[in-house]
């Protein structure tokens, strides 16, 4: 009888452990990138490989508390958030006008993080939120719109001192509404609107030129992006990095091996998936890109069977977010976009970005503890 | 806000994966769909990025890698030479070499890097345009010419700025042209002050300061040099450009025991003999502190100029010379090179080298020749002056005491069985009855030998190498020739070679090994180790290291050594060497004049070993005249190197403001000399002293000398010399010396 009555709850662990398995991975090629610049900067070869390694340990921890704990509580502390880390970043922007410098990190205690981050996952959970309570009321201009603005904001203000993190925060609303909203046309166009100019804005930027209506040091970013080699000064990271790819051939030089980790200080940063290349090969890289598709994979199995309509929103978010950092990340590796400082999930060195998507996945598990199975 | 719908009303809707509506469920799908296939995507442009560029860009990551370590090393500074006081004898200064990178500047698509870089350089420096054009076009495909050498630090980072402003101009007026693949090596230029001043103890550097050659550059490179720095580049998160530096660390700097102001005295008066009086084969000298072993000047006739050591003087080493001793040469090197065939004359060496080769060869022997450092690393038979040395030993031995007394009739006769040799005294007519002090003022071969006789081979030798003969003084200079095949050993020691030992014959010695034993002689007994160098700075002038004076041995006691004092004392008052004298001091001292390998030549090797104060002697000067430029006989004087042993004690103890023991001369003041010049001290050795025509003075002695030479008075011998006017020649010496293998130096 008893028996009966409990009810067998799904978990998913192939998503866990493929999570702990790309953040040992990422450790390991972390060290190879960053062994150099830390041996050369700091006289001490481990020493990003141990702060990650912390972190790393932190999020796991807290990725399997978060996972424990009912996510619905996010709903009653959704607003909260949101209007706290809105709040640090009005704090960021306004010390980094007063240091008359882009400020992107805060500093409390000893520890520095990047407010950008929080802002992330507050949108993620306060977009839930609304979507949820509206239903389908969602199809109304008017609720679409204002539920919009609650991410548009937020991407506005951050996006002068963190265009990058600005745009993930721009796709997460665009995915999150796209799927909340049974129209097709607005986003349709506004994709259109985006392709447009991806093909276009090299084109228009040398119209512009000749035009004299910007300077070139104005459009140097995008004209760099098209001709790397010939802006060789300001794309020089780009360039080393397509070097790195370049060379690295379908099996790479071996892990350790890269040459390019030697002229690319901060290589464990967001270039660090042009290393991977250069070490591993063509192999590596789709074997990475593999790995990540199948959390990907496993985030959108979630979705499509979450108990409830806010679970599955949050998974949403939470793929999205995830989704849009690796192929912006590897876009910029390979210069098929031009250049913007976004980290590469679970493997680039940066203590706040590997916290917060731990304390992420630690949702996205929690939504999936609550799938019921049928039995 | 409600955001958990009730389990039960959704359970079977959710059961039938109907949480999301029909859209929902197809846009998610499409967004997944969407994702995966941006994914897929990249994966097809990072396979079309290998496939097409893997060759190119791996050749590109090769190639920057050797430029990131070729191309930024700093330079470590080689360390200061300095003499005693602080002079500074060598020294390195900073210069630029303007590097041009040919591969960069052809880099850039439309060459829209050269017009601007070749305008940049004619522009600014001034350099020709079209010769940079051929250079760039010549040397396309190189990645590091350098154009320019030894800029200064204006020049150089002028030119930065003016790069840094015209690239900016450049993007801001919307051009693509640039300045590049220019850019700036640091290098050290080694410079020495004093030119050719003291040549032999300095030496001098390579170009890049790793190496030194001859001197205290070669001795002591390991303290001189330094470690190279590096310098790279990186992007920091802003993506500029940052560069990190690894200073290099600087080589430490030598005080050496030179006083530069007794190696010009000495310079000046080796050139004035050797340009100006009779001059020699080559003539040097060496001034020391008895009480510790430092060497405070040394030279020979043999000069270069360090600033520029490889240059040859024409007039000596013309092309047919250095021909001749490239053949020479070469006839060595085929006999190095191919051990088993048999050797080739130097006519044949035509067939086996090129003309180039040969003349190579030559100018390899010449510098060799130049750079040689007489003092120590030339031997040659030392003649009287060893007398002290063989009497030192005969009295520690108690063999003779200061009182024992030896008849001289002017010659000793012996025989080996085969040969028999008449061994003579300077004074053919014999210098009668006399004690040991008499013996060592007249220089009296017949006492030396009976002292040597008394003594025995087995002690004589034990002495010879207390003394420091055949044994390396261990100074801190390169190339000191080993002479320990060049006296005889023990068992090998004939009666006919210990009697012509006996003062100074058939041995070879150096100049460094007599110097030092001289030093020992008269400050008592103690041996010092001789020795150039005082100290060890690092580059901020913090000492490191002192060198203090190191006592090896002890080679005689007190009483010898007073007693050979003022035995020596007595040979400048009344002896050989009364022109040594200096008014207002007490000088010792002991000619020497050795008759030179092949003795049939009758060339001779004249020399002059004085101190002062006798009391406590704080110098010592040896003089060396090899072969003076006469004829037989004639050359066979010791006042040449009396004189200028003199010239150079007297300046060197007013330099070193020893007080005089009465009035001194006032024609030998420096002050007054000087006092014409107002420079203070003299860099010209050509100084514009008055030289004492020592060889007429010569002459009239000898004259007087074999005048009085009849009479049976034996009146005080005041030079040492060979009677001209003798039908037998010379000493009438054995024609050897243990090994008559010239010992190289390693030079």
């Amino acid at each position: 009888m008893a028996k009966k009555k409990k009810i067998k709850h799904f978990f998913d662990y192939s998503l866990l452990f493929t999570v702990i398995f790309i953040t040992g991975f990422g450790l390991i090629v972390m060290y190879s990138a960053s062994g150099y610049s830390a041996q050369t900067t700091m006289s001490d070869a481990m020493y990003f490989l141990k702060r990650q390694a912390i972190f790393a340990a932190a999020g796991i921890v807290v990725m399997l508390v978060v996972s424990r704990f009912d996510y619905h509580l996010c709903a009653r502390f959704g607003l909260i958030f949101y209007l706290f880390s809105f709040g640090l970043q009005i704090v960021t922007a306004a010390l980094g006008i007063a240091s008359h410098g882009s400020a992107r990190w805060l500093r409390v205690g000893g520890v520095s993080f990047q407010p950008s981050e929080f802002m992330k996952v507050a949108v993620i959970i306060q977009l839930s939120i609304l979507i949820t309570h509206n239903g389908y009321k969602m199809n109304e201009w008017k609720k679409m719109l204002t539920t919009a603005a609650w991410g548009v904001f937020p991407a506005i203000l951050i996006a002068k001192t963190n265009l990058s993190t600005a745009m993930i925060i721009m796709g997460i609303t665009f995915f999150m509404l796209w799927i909340s909203c049974k129209r097709v046309a607005p986003f349709a166009a506004a994709g259109g609107l985006i392709s447009v100019i991806y093909v276009f804005a090299y084109p228009f930027a040398k119209l512009l030129q000749k035009l004299n209506i910007l300077q070139e040091y104005q459009l140097v970013r995008i004209f760099a992006w098209k001709d790397p080699s010939s802006y060789a000064d300001e794309t020089f990271q780009t360039l080393q990095g397509l070097y790195a790819i370049g060379s690295g051939g379908i099996f790479g030089k071996g892990l350790g091996e890269s040459v390019q980790k030697f002229l690319m200080p901060e290589a464990q940063n967001d270039m660090i998936f042009t290393i991977i290349c250069e070490e591993l090969g063509l192999f590596g890289a789709v074997s990475i890109i593999l790995v990540y598709a199948f959390i990907i994979y496993r985030l959108y199995d979630n979705t499509r069977n979450a108990r409830d309509l806010f679970g599955s929103m949050l998974t949403i978010g939470i793929m999205c977010h995830v989704a849009l950092q690796i192929i912006l990340n590897i876009a910029v590796a390979t210069n098929t976009i031009p250049n913007t400082g976004v980290t590469l999930p679970f493997i680039s060195y940066g203590g706040t970005s590997l916290f917060i998507l731990m304390a992420e996945m630690g949702l996205a598990l929690s939504v999936s503890r609550q799938i019921r199975l049928e039995t | 806000m409600r955001t958990s719908q009730s389990t039960d009303d959704n359970n079977k809707k959710r059961k039938m994966g109907k949480i999301l509506s029909t859209y929902m469920q197809t846009k998610l799908a499409i967004t997944f769909g969407v994702i995966m296939l941006a994914l897929i995507a990249l994966i097809v442009v990072i396979y079309q990025l290998v496939r097409n560029n893997s060759e190119e860009y791996n050749k590109i990551v090769l190639s920057q890698r050797q430029a990131s370590y070729s191309s930024r090393t700093i330079p470590f500074r080689r360390g200061d030479i300095m003499d005693r006081n602080g002079t500074v004898l060598a020294t390195s200064q900073k210069v630029y070499n303007l590097i041009i990178d040919p591969r960069v500047i052809h880099s850039g698509d439309g060459d829209r890097y050269v017009e601007p870089t070749v305008k940049a350089l004619s522009e600014y420096f001034g350099y020709d345009e079209s010769e940079i054009r051929a250079l760039l076009s010549e040397k396309a495909d190189k990645s590091y010419v350098k154009y320019a050498k030894d800029l200064s630090y204006d020049e150089k980072s002028g030119f930065e700025e003016y790069m840094k402003q015209q690239n900016s101009a450049y993007l801001k007026s919307g051009v693509k042209s640039r300045i590049r693949g220019i850019w700036f090596e640091d290098e050290y230029k080694r410079t020495y002050p004093y030119g050719s001043l003291a040549c032999n103890v300095i030496g001098f550097a390579n170009a890049d300061g790793s190496n030194g050659t001859g001197g205290v550059e070669q001795y002591y490179n390991d303290t001189l040099v330094g470690v190279n720095g590096r310098e790279y580049g990186y992007m920091d998160s802003d993506t500029k450009l940052q560069s990190v530096l690894k200073q290099p660390t600087d080589g430490e700097t030598i005080v050496t025991t030179i006083n530069t102001n007794i190696q010009l005295a000495l310079e000046k008066y080796l050139n004035e003999w050797q340009t100006q009086d009779v001059g020699s084969k080559v003539a040097a000298a060496i001034v020391m502190d008895p009480n510790t072993g430092e060497v405070l000047a040394m030279g020979s006739t043999n000069q270069y100029d360090l600033n520029n050591p490889r240059a040859l003087d024409e007039s000596e080493y013309t092309d047919s010379r250095l021909m001749e001793l490239g053949r020479k040469e070469a006839v060595g090197v085929y006999k190095r090179e191919h051990p088993d065939d048999p050797p080739i004359t130097e006519e044949e060496v035509g067939k086996y080298y090129s003309q180039d080769e040969i003349l190579s060869y030559g100018k390899q022997v010449a510098w060799n020749q130049i750079w040689r450092n007489v003092v120590v690393s030339d031997t040659y038979e030392p003649g009287s002056t060893a007398k002290s040395i063989t009497l030192a030993g005969a009295l520690e031995e108690r063999a003779i005491t200061p009182n024992t007394e030896f008849n001289c009739e002017g010659y000793i006769e012996l025989s080996d069985g085969v040969h028999t040799w008449r061994i003579r005294c300077h004074n053919h007519d014999g210098d009668g009855i006399i004690d040991a002090q008499t013996g060592l003022m007249r220089s009296c071969n017949v006492y030396l030998m009976n002292t040597a006789f008394a003594l025995g081979g087995e002690k004589f030798v034990k002495y010879q190498h207390l003394f420091g003969f055949g044994e390396k003084t261990g100074i801190d200079l390169p190339a000191e020739a080993d002479t320990s095949k060049l006296v005889y050993a023990p068992e090998k020691l004939g009666r006919t070679t210990l009697a012509t030992n006996s003062f100074g014959q058939n041995y070879n010695v150096t100049m460094i090994q007599m110097a030092a034993a001289y030093c020992s002689i008269i400050n008592g007994g103690s041996y010092y180790k001789p020795h150039v160098v005082k100290q060890i700075l690092n580059s901020n002038g913090t000492v490191v290291e002192n060198i203090k004076p190191e006592v090896t041995r002890i080679t005689c006691s007190k009483s010898t050594s007073d007693f050979l004092r003022e035995a020596l004392y007595q040979t400048v008052e009344a002896g050989t060497g009364t022109k040594a004298k200096i008014q207002g001091y007490r000088v010792g001292g002991k000619t020497g004049t050795a008759e030179k390998i092949p003795r049939s030549a009758k060339n001779y090797l004249v020399s002059f070993v004085g101190f002062a104060p006798v009391e406590d002697p704080q110098l010592l000067v040896y003089v060396i005249v090899d072969t003076p430029n006469l004829e037989g006989e004639a050359q066979a004087t010791a006042s040449f190197a009396i004189n200028i042993e003199r010239k150079i004690m007297n300046d060197a103890l007013q330099f070193m403001n020893i007080a005089p023991s009465s009035e001194t001369d006032p024609a030998n003041d420096l002050n007054a000399k000087f006092a014409k010049n107002q420079e203070g001290i003299s860099n010209d050795p050509m100084g514009e002293q008055t030289t004492t025509a020592s060889g007429e003075t010569e002459e009239g002695d000898t004259e007087s000398q074999s005048a009085e030479e009849v009479t049976e008075t034996k009146p005080p011998v005041t030079d040492e010399y060979i009677d001209p006017a003798d039908e037998e020649d010379g000493f009438e010496l054995p024609d050897e010396v243990p090994d008559e293998e010239e010992v190289s130096d390693n030079n």
